[in-house]
């Protein structure tokens, strides 16, 4: 009876470690550009404190067969909002980086192609996962033995907690819009105060100033 | 035989929700056209899309030019185009698999920000086969979960773009605020010295002559 049940788990685990290794097999779910000699492009990430970020590049290999020509590498540079570098790479066709915010604010991912005789134009997969999705989950499963539901249950709960860290966020943003609102609002009423009293100033000084000037020439 | 079935569904459905990836949110900045590719991996199911326009590069120029957007399937008829649009959600069934093309055209003379997102959704492949074969109900609802969670975030992600884009707007306004009224203060004050002097200069001129 223990022997039965025990080859039907190890059964279950083993299907879904087979399965968990197709599910992390290719890419097939990033994003592709072209890249052109000499181009530049970039890509920017919003990224809050302290969150997991996973990215993943390839240069797509435009023939099947055979290895990818020289021209068609590229370099790629990750930097955080202040200006420090957090991954470099020369002139390679693939690869990867992986890091944990320190800072908040726009992370910026470039890609420089360099420059070729005649021009050439790559394409280029590109992959940037923040938060949850940057968790390696299959690699969750097989450290802690634990059965599909409850990974699945655990993504979800992970998912939840973004979601709500994301609308406490933007409840701080809407407060921070309503406070410049206000204050726009104020400052307009003031400024056209401003405007007014300043007009007026200008025409009393206006009707002073010729009146002296018609007394003086014996005018009035 | 039953046990080898169940195990496969089993199989099949851990192959589901790993596969099940959230959202692919990425800010870039625009020139003239920029084209992505993203592949969806089964026919039928539904892709949402959504883009807000941030911001344009120079701290002067307001406009509310958008972009072009233009959907094409991997054999390259256009699904769905949308024209000078500041920002747009929408979504649409995939009637085939493959690489799916969005070619952005921006129509501002400036280089814009612009924030886009797409989300796969496989859930009508499993409603439609869920029929057929016996998955495991509590896989089924969790499944279904994560589903509207990925929505969920989805939908929070473009209006995260909406706010950005309104709070640079708002900004915007303050500062230009306070730029009138100057420029409004110093165009008063300069017009009236102006009047001030021709005025004199005629008075002058008139006596000078009497």
């Amino acid at each position: 009876m223990m022997g039965r049940s025990c080859a039907i788990l190890r059964a279950y685990l083993f299907t879904f470690a087979l399965a968990s290794f197709l599910a992390a097999a290719p890419p097939a779910y990033a994003l592709r550009f072209e890249l052109q000699s000499g181009n530049t492009k970039c890509i920017s990430e919003d990224i809050k404190l302290n969150a997991m970020s996973v990215g993943k590049y390839a240069v797509v290999n435009p023939s099947d067969s055979g290895p990818l020509p020289d021209s068609h590498k590229i370099t790629v540079r990750v930097t955080s909002p202040y200006g420090n570098s957090i991954h470099y790479a020369d002139l390679v066709d693939s690869g990867n980086f992986a890091f944990t915010s320190n800072e908040e604010g726009d992370y910026l991912a470039c890609l420089w192609a360099p420059d070729h005789k005649p021009p050439a134009t790559m394409v280029v997969e590109f992959e940037w996962r923040t938060g949850v999705a940057a968790k390696d989950w299959p690699n969750v499963a097989k450290k802690g033995q634990i059965d599909v539901m409850e990974l699945e249950l655990k993504k979800l709960e992970d998912t939840i907690k973004s979601i709500h860290d994301e609308m406490f966020y933007l409840r701080e943003r809407e407060e921070q819009m309503q406070d410049m609102n206000r204050s726009t609002n104020s400052r307009m009423a003031w400024l056209s105060f401003l405007s007014l009293a300043v007009c007026l100033s200008v025409a009393g000084l206006q009707l002073w100033h010729l009146k002296t000037f018609f007394e003086r020439k014996k005018l009035l | 035989m039953q046990e080898l079935s169940v195990r496969f569904t089993f199989f099949l459905a851990s192959v589901f929700l790993l596969h099940l990836h959230p959202t692919i949110g990425i800010r870039f900045v625009i020139d003239r056209e920029e084209c992505f590719s993203h592949s969806v991996p089964y026919e039928g199911d539904t892709v949402h899309v959504s883009f807000v326009v941030i911001k344009a590069e120079t701290p002067w120029h307001y406009g509310d030019e958008g972009v072009d957007l233009v959907v094409k399937d991997p054999s390259g008829t256009q699904i769905h185009d949308f024209y000078d649009k500041t920002s747009e959600k929408f979504e649409f069934m995939a009637q085939k698999r493959g690489l799916h093309r969005f070619c952005f055209t921006n129509r501002s003379p400036y280089h814009e920000t612009i924030d886009f997102d797409v989300y796969i959704g496989h859930f009508s492949y499993f409603e439609q086969h869920a029929k057929d074969e016996h998955f495991g109900p509590l896989l089924e609802q969790i499944g279904k979960l994560e589903e509207a969670l990925y929505n969920i975030q989805f939908e929070q992600h473009w209006l995260e773009a909406q706010t950005d884009r309104q709070a640079i707007v708002n900004e915007g306004m303050s500062r230009r605020a306070i730029h009138k009224a100057l420029f409004e203060s110093a165009a008063l004050i300069g017009a009236s010295v102006l009047q001030v002097y021709l005025l004199r200069q005629l008075f002058e001129r008139k006596l000078g002559r009497v």
